[in-house]
């Protein structure tokens, strides 16, 4: 196998210095995966229980920035290790990002998997029957392009250890 | 022996890469720009969390002078300084 570098050379551009540590990583992945959902019912479950106009905007205004942020924290993780080309990676970081994209389309098989069976019992048991308007399909649309886009870089975060400073 | 390495169980590989650098004085980002890796690589490599390929194997031990097998072993090496003065034990 060609190596991406040479001996005595960095690659290119080299993505390192991982600026968080690994609590308030799982913290970021926790509110940007966890969080989503959060906000969609917000979004349609907190008019229907009463609170609407400011009360509602600034609730839901918060909830979708914390997600935007934690999202985007993670995406440059490291500059984004799990979206770096295999130039600026090592052979040790070019496998962590593969593994990286196995563990993220699992979870996201998983969760597809989910929502479409939550969605056909839902749609068997509800009465009136879910129908499938632009409103319904509007939040599982944003939400598959949240996480495909994000899930490789939030397992990187989970998993990548801190390792102890230079002794 | 086998130890999970990160979800996956890998074989362990022992190495003696923090006694070489120690030895020559050499930061983990000296090495790692040395070897042309992250420097958190090498940290990897030192805890043994981190398998290197067998080209990378060579290229540490080359840098460091030393034949491979010096530097990596399956089994757990005898601390040098007991090979060195107490060969016997």
């Amino acid at each position: 196998m060609r190596p991406s570098y040479t001996l005595n050379q960095s690659p290119a551009g080299r993505v390192d210095a991982a600026e968080l540590r690994r609590p308030v990583r799982k913290m970021l992945v926790l509110v940007a995966m966890l969080g989503y959902p959060v906000f969609v019912l917000a979004w349609v479950g907190l008019p229907a229980a009463g609170m609407t106009g400011i009360a509602w905007a600034v609730t839901v205004g918060a909830l979708g920035l914390g997600v935007i942020l934690a999202a985007m924290a993670l995406y440059q993780f490291r500059r984004s290790m799990a979206q770096a080309p295999d130039a600026q990676l090592d052979e040790r970081q070019i496998r962590v990002r593969d593994r990286a994209y196995l563990e993220a389309y699992r979870v996201f098989a998983l969760i597809v998997l989910l929502v479409l069976l939550v969605g056909g019992i839902a749609s068997d048991v509800l009465e009136p029957p879910i129908t499938l308007t632009y409103d319904v399909v509007q939040p599982l649309v944003w939400g598959a392009l949240l996480y495909s886009m994000f899930l490789p870089s939030a397992v990187v975060a989970w998993q990548e250890r801190d390792l102890p400073g230079e002794d | 022996m086998a130890r999970p390495v990160a979800n996956r169980v890998e074989p362990v590989l022992h190495n003696r890469i923090g006694v070489f650098r120690a030895e020559r004085g050499m930061t983990r980002q000296a090495l790692a720009d040395a070897l042309g890796v992250n420097y958190q690589t090498v940290g990897y490599l030192e805890r043994g969390e981190y398998n290197p390929s067998l080209e990378l194997a060579f290229r540490i031990a080359e840098l460091f002078g030393v034949p491979l097998e010096a530097c990596f072993s399956r089994a757990p090496f005898t601390p040098m300084s007991q090979q060195l003065y107490h060969p016997e034990q």
